[in-house]
């Protein structure tokens, strides 16, 4: 009898081991000695590391660039999602209809979401490059000068924000389409026979019985806004004069071309903590959340 | 003015005749139910009706008009769906006066509109309800209510009572009926369920392959069924058919025999299971089944290649195994020809 409860124990430890190793080393551990490395000081050959407690988090609080950083983030995320939401109804709508193309049109409206975000900051570095680039290829039709789409502060930012609602909407796209496949279509045709216009039947049926899944978009699009600076690498390396740095690509910045790991491991934990809330709130919120069925 | 009238109307799916060249006419404050097996097409007959779908061909008049090109919502019919079609997220009420709204009725005379429908279905205390929170038989009623709000004197229904369970489904068949005749309603009801059929039609439209192969009363099609398709289609048990060829004539009643032997081309005849009784002499076959329902027991007994099922009154001294003349009398006899056509007997 002992030997069976033995051998069960054993059998369990043996299934758990493997993946609570890759969690530990992979996830828990690098949590922790980030949140460590931000309340000590940087060694150097002189210095020694010592203690500095919340004195890393108090220069994040002084440091205009984190400020600018931060802004942008939060003008990137306003940009983006409202934007690439509305364009996900709208493309969705039009591919769940039996429209002539359908599967052709949803492949097309899906590929820039499989493209890596480094091959997608290649093909937009195309359009946004000064006089030969497609951007102004265009506009010099009509006549309007070159533009330094990348290359100047009051540009830079909103050509990243196209860039990115350009990705993210086919992505979108898909939980729409999901979304309103649930809904049956017995529902149109009655809704058709009260004589409810397509809008109509939009805002009275389709939106709020999309508010769930547009509740987890909304998050994710939040979570991505913030994940996502592969582009950075490519396009402008969070220039000119951080007018296009985001925090993700700072933080890389401060770790490994300014070697300052106090202050990026403060900036990770910072950053750490606004994805935790946001996700937190994703949690409570889908899962409290009306569900209709 | 809303009697329905449908003229040689055809629905085409690829190479599939879903409708084939099918005319009847409904009139006005009356219940017409569309039946037949799954397939034959009542549903998309149903839906050419209100113009859920397209006619390939033919003709919709409702009330006199032709109705064959105009949209759904100008048609003047409402519908209850097979799931019902209640909108999830809105709750009773909203979901009552969906329709009203988009009509933009003003809002004391859709309050009282919903208030007096929800009280014809019994409804009243469960306005603010979501549907997920109700019975499959209060949402039924909540469709209902929701068709006659629409003040439509045309109701289409197709398959209404199929989700319910058994108990459920008899008493909303007396209140579907009761409702259509209080209020006036001209109905054309699909189901695949003839007792539905049976006990609410005033027209029954029989279907098969998207033809109609009989449209009579209820009456009509279990005492003069057209053609075999129709006797065993309705009727539980079905009609029992033999086939003259696989028969030995002589077993039969005596006047049958001499009008079968008289008669080349009769090729079946078929005769109801009450009609059947035991006798000394006559059919034999042998039993190898009794159903008892406490009133009568329904047998199933083999004669030659053919299944015969007869009733009897109470439980009667028949078991598995037992060998059993039957007879019938003569005049109950339906007599059917080699393409199992009714034949012209009187
Ligand atoms: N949109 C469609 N496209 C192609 N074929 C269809 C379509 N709708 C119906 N059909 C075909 O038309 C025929 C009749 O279908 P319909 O739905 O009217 O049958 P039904 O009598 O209502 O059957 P059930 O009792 O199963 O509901 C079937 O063979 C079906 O496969
Ligand atoms: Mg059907």
């Amino acid at each position: 009898m002992l030997m069976e409860t033995h051998k069960r124990h054993l059998l369990g430890w043996a299934l758990f081991t493997p993946a609570a190793i890759l969690l530990i080393a992979f996830t828990h551990y690098p949590t922790i000695a980030t949140f460590i490395n931000s309340l000590f000081s940087n060694s150097s050959i002189i210095r020694p590391s010592r203690f500095i407690g919340v004195e890393g988090y108090q220069d994040l609080f002084d440091d205009p660039v984190f400020w600018k950083v931060f802004s942008n983030n939060i003008w990137l995320a306003l940009g983006t999602i409202p934007t690439s939401i509305g364009l996900a109804i709208i493309m969705a709508l039009i591919v769940n209809k039996a429209v002539p193309g359908r599967s052709f049109l949803r492949i097309a409206y899906f590929t820039p979401t499989m493209l890596p975000m480094i091959a997608v900051a290649n093909i937009w570095l195309f359009f946004y490059a000064p006089e030969i680039g497609m951007l102004d290829q265009v506009l010099g039709l009509f006549g309007i000068d070159s533009h330094n789409w990348l290359g100047n502060p009051s540009t830079v930012l909103p050509a990243i924000i196209v860039m990115t609602i350009w990705k993210e909407a086919g992505f979108f796209m898909i939980f729409y389409l999901a979304g309103l496949q649930t809904i049956s279509p017995e529902l149109a045709e009655a809704a058709e026979l009260e004589g409810s216009s397509r809008w109509n039947f939009f805002w009275r049926v389709q939106y709020p019985l999309l508010l769930p899944t547009t509740l987890f978009v909304l998050i994710n699009a939040f979570l991505n806004s913030f994940k996502l600076v592969d582009h950075l690498f490519v396009l402008t390396k969070g220039g000119p004069d951080n007018a296009s740095n985001l925090i993700l690509y700072y933080i890389y910045e401060t770790a490994f071309s300014f070697l300052d790991i106090s202050y990026a491991s403060a900036l990770t934990v910072f950053l750490l903590l606004l994805l935790a809330v946001t996700a937190l709130a994703q949690f409570y919120f889908v899962d409290k959340r009306v569900h209709y069925r | 003015m809303s009697g329905i009238e449908i003229k040689n109307l055809t629905r085409v799916f690829g190479d599939v005749k879903a409708v084939d060249n099918v005319s009847f006419s409904v009139p006005e404050k009356t219940f017409t139910v569309l039946l037949g097996p799954s397939g034959c097409g009542k549903s998309t007959l149903l839906r050419m009706l209100c113009g859920l779908e397209s006619a390939t061909s033919g003709q919709v008049f409702i009330g006199g008009k032709d109705v064959t090109s105009l949209e759904a919502a100008r048609r003047g019919v409402s519908m209850v769906f097979q799931s019902y079609a209640l909108f999830p997220h809105l709750d009773v009420k909203e979901n009552i006066q969906f329709g009203l709204k988009v009509r933009r009725v003003p809002k004391a005379e859709r309050a009282e509109k919903t208030q007096a429908a929800a009280e014809i279905v019994g409804l009243s205390g469960l306005l603010d309800r979501k549907p997920a929170n109700l019975s499959g038989g209060q949402r039924q009623r909540v469709a209902l209510a929701r068709s006659i709000v629409s003040e439509q004197s045309v109701c289409l229904m197709d398959e209404p009572l199929s989700n319910l369970d058994a108990k459920l489904r008899a008493e909303m068949r007396d209140e579907i009926r009761s409702l259509q005749q209080r209020l006036g309603l001209t109905v054309v009801y699909v189901t695949h369920d003839q007792v539905e059929a049976m006990s609410m039609a005033d027209q029954i439209v029989l279907l098969d392959a998207g033809k109609i192969v009989q449209a009579g009363t209820p009456a009509e099609l279990y005492t003069r069924p057209e053609s075999v398709f129709s006797a065993r289609f309705v009727g539980i048990p079905p009609m029992n058919i033999l086939s003259i060829e696989m028969s030995d004539h002589d077993d039969f009643p005596a006047a049958l025999s001499k009008t079968v032997n008289s008669n080349p081309s009769i090729g079946f005849i078929g005769v109801r299971p009450e009609h059947i009784s035991v006798t000394s002499t006559g059919l034999p076959v042998t039993v190898f089944g009794t159903d008892y329902f406490g009133g009568e027991t329904v047998v199933r007994a083999h004669y030659r290649d053919s299944t015969i099922y007869f009733r009897c009154a109470d439980q009667p001294d028949i078991k598995p195994g037992d060998e059993l003349n039957i007879s019938w009398p003569e005049k109950q006899t339906h007599i059917f020809d080699q393409n199992k056509i009714r034949m012209a007997s009187d």
